[in-house]
């Protein structure tokens, strides 16, 4: 491993020693020495760039948003996926964990950045439901509702699927009718209805 | 130490490991801190559990059991959402065991809460859809946990202030009750009556 030189080098090698150990454990039980050696550089260089841990654990979520809003995979590389899809997030075990951890511990409010992926969805939610470019509180609510909802079934999928033992089909199966729940929530349409495979027409 | 004192100790140990459960995932946490947790000697993991990860395996089931038998009423009704979100045991340690899987153990499973679910959907929804059984219990799921979990930062990240949570969490539970409605069932909420299948 080449030591970090030069300021862009050391701020950009803690950046990603920082997504890398957001998504091993709390954020809570990282420390600043730990960074450092991740990253290869000096531990006075944590404060000397960021004023201290919490900040760079911030920007290492950050970091993290920003990469999975472009749809790169966890490489860094175009996925082949687009994150406005249902249950992307998937796609980026990486961030996914490090959010989880984060909510777990009750850190995550720290990080106030409006998230691009949700903000695309508001417009998007406002705009089939016809009510202008502006979203309603009600649309908040909803795409609030749906983000935790996707957050939550990519959490706890192995656990439930498994538990249930079901098999790759009738995983596939579950996993299409997830999408219309999904779906129903955002529109506010019959959740009940979407799990039985219904769909209803937008607009009702 | 008395037979009584050891008693004591394994209840103490397990209720140690399911706060430090619900702190940081399986992998983080060491038998020595466990026992330090307890206020126990160390020997004591070993000697009541074998191991470290058997210790954490039976707290998390014990809960489990609890929910099961209290909150469930032995299996007779769904988890409400104000139980769900008002046990931080409860999804920390949910939230911890799906980022860190603790290999089994071989003993009991920790599957009770799902079964109880499957269950009680087979029993009130008999000639029901399997899949739509399935992903009743998966929407639930992913909601009732992913709600606490995830909740209290989406609400900001929406737009909306923390004063506005009870309106998330107002939809929320209605979404659920839409969900347990459609295989019959109704949450045991204390202002709940009667079904409505």
């Amino acid at each position: 491993m080449t030591v970090p030189r030069g300021p862009d080098e050391v701020r950009a090698a803690l950046v990603d020693a920082a997504s890398a150990l957001l998504g091993e454990k709390p954020p809570q039980r990282i420390t600043g020495r730990e960074l450092a050696e991740r990253a290869g550089v000096n531990y006075g260089l944590v404060h000397h760039y960021f004023g201290g841990k919490s900040a760079l654990l911030s920007e290492g979520l950050a970091h993290l948003a920003a990469s999975y809003a472009l749809g790169e995979r966890v490489d860094g590389k175009p996925g082949d996926w687009r994150p406005s899809q249902p249950f992307s997030i998937r796609n980026r075990p990486d961030y996914l964990r490090a959010i989880a951890f984060a909510s777990i511990a009750g850190e995550m409010g720290k990080v106030s950045t409006i998230h691009p992926v949700v903000e695309a969805s508001l417009a998007e939610v406002a705009d089939r439901r016809g009510c202008g470019e502006e979203p309603t509180d009600e649309t908040r609510v909803d795409v609030a509702v749906a983000t935790m909802f996707q957050l939550g079934w990519c959490l706890f999928a192995e656990m439930v699927t498994g538990g249930l033992e079901l098999d790759s089909t009738e995983r596939d199966e579950v996993e299409a009718r997830l999408r219309l729940v999904l779906r129903a929530v955002l529109l506010g349409l019959d959740v009940g209805e979407a799990a039985r495979g219904i769909l209803e027409s937008e607009g009702t | 130490m008395t037979v009584a004192r050891r008693g004591a100790a394994r209840g103490d140990l397990l209720n140690a490991a399911l706060r430090l459960l619900a702190d940081r995932p399986p992998s983080a946490i060491s038998g020595r801190e466990i026992a330090e947790e307890a206020g126990v000697n160390y020997g004591l993991v070993h000697y009541h559990f074998g191991s470290k990860n058997r210790l954490l395996d039976m707290a998390w089931r014990q809960h489990l059991d609890w929910l099961v038998d209290t909150e469930m009423e032995g299996g007779t009704r769904p988890v409400s959402v104000r139980a769900t979100a008002e046990d931080r045991t409860l999804w920390a340690v949910a939230g911890h065991m799906a980022l860190d899987p603790l290999e089994a153990t071989g003993d009991g499973d920790r599957r009770r809460v799902l079964d109880a679910y499957r269950d009680l959907v087979d029993a009130s929804d008999p000639d029901g859809d399997p899949v739509h059984h399935w992903t009743i219990i998966a929407a639930l799921f992913a909601l009732e946990l992913g709600w606490p979990i995830f909740g209290p930062a989406n609400v900001t990240t929406v737009g909306l202030s923390s004063a506005e949570l009870p309106m998330v969490r107002s939809r929320v539970e209605a979404l659920v009750a839409a969900l347990e409605g459609s295989v019959g069932l109704r949450s045991g909420e204390p202002t709940g009556g009667g079904g409505n299948s």
